[in-house]
């Protein structure tokens, strides 16, 4: 395995470690990973118990051993993904975040696209740290997004 | 406990256990569809490992939502269930390569492993493996897959002259 694909890997797993840790005594995600099958979507995330009855997200990682560019405050993870993928994880059909891994710390930062994200990405910001405090307030809010939007048709042609 | 919760523990077990197992470059997770043996584990040949050949080990993964709180627990909890997955087979399991057991307290993410296919280095003789009954748990520390990994390594490096004939 080349250096490349172990970062890889290595980041998948970590992610994995990070996303489904036990918070207040329970498990608050369970992770599929889609990989290949999905090139810009690397995990489906389900949240468990949520109240909106079935709610997921979307995950695309990058990986990259201990690399960070700026310092202090501005200080972000090295990772990228192009104008190209960016605008795809943009029209996932629900919640999408970007996570970045780093392999050495074992620790990962994330953003949610919305509308108001850039067009691509050289940098990842340090501001928002993949633990238990974030675990929580993502599983409200994707739980928040889910039940203001009902996937039962109000009606269809196809009715009996 | 119902069977959703298990599979949490089962899930965030396994996801442990992928960590751990990554944390070497060389080691290689192939998942085994077998209730017997979880993970089929290869160890790639590189600068600090010299190896040649397939040289896989077994991994058994275990998960509990209760606390585990020390080597003696850990030891006790994994050979209870070691014990219990033989009753459950009603055959004693035999392995022709090294295997270890991975163990996890998931609320607290605390580790151990144990070897069930243990490899041995007799002074007077060719490699050997014992087949553990009891097991003994140590705690995942940063150097444990080091040292698995070196045993197995080794483990393969003598059994090497003992089964191959060069023709």
């Amino acid at each position: 395995m080349n250096e490349r694909d172990y970062i890889g890997k290595r980041g998948e797993a970590i992610f994995r470690f990070l996303i489904t840790e036990w918070c207040d005594g329970k498990p608050w995600f369970d992770d599929n990973f889609l990989g290949e099958k999905q090139p810009i979507k690397d995990f489906i995330i389900n949240l468990i118990n949520p109240t909106s009855g079935d709610a997921v997200f979307y995950a695309q990682v990058k990986a990259t051993n201990g690399k960070y560019v700026g310092t202090g405050r501005a200080r972000k993870l090295k990772v990228k993904l192009s104008k190209k993928d960016t605008a795809k994880l943009k029209k996932a059909p629900g919640p999408a975040f970007l996570v970045g891994i780093d392999i050495v710390s074992k620790k990962g930062y994330f953003v949610q696209l919305s509308a108001r994200s850039p067009q691509s990405f050289s940098s990842l910001p340090l501001r928002h740290r993949l633990n238990c405090r974030n675990i929580k307030k993502i599983w409200q809010k994707v739980d928040d997004y889910w039940k203001t939007r009902p996937m039962l048709p109000a009606s269809s042609e196809f009715e009996p | 406990m119902n069977e959703t919760e298990n599979k949490f523990i089962v899930n965030r077990a396994e996801t442990l256990a992928r960590e751990f197992l990554t944390r070497r470059p060389e080691v290689v997770i192939h998942p085994f569809g077998d209730n017997d043996i979880h993970f089929v584990v290869t160890l790639d040949p590189s600068a600090s490992l010299k190896i040649q050949g397939f040289s896989p080990f077994g991994v058994l993964v275990w998960g509990t939502d209760k606390s585990v709180s020390s080597e003696k627990a850990a030891s006790g909890f994994a050979t209870r269930q070691w014990k219990s997955e033989d009753e459950r087979s009603k055959r004693r399991h035999t392995y022709f390569m090294p295997v270890i057991a991975l163990l996890y307290s998931v609320k607290e993410d605390v580790g151990y492993y144990a070897w069930i296919s243990e490899p041995h280095f007799p002074n007077d003789g060719p490699p050997k493996l014992i087949a553990n009954e009891d097991l003994a748990c140590t705690q995942i520390m940063r150097n444990s897959l080091d040292n698995i990994v070196q045993k197995v390594a080794e483990w393969y490096t003598r059994l090497a002259p003992v089964v191959i004939l060069s023709a």
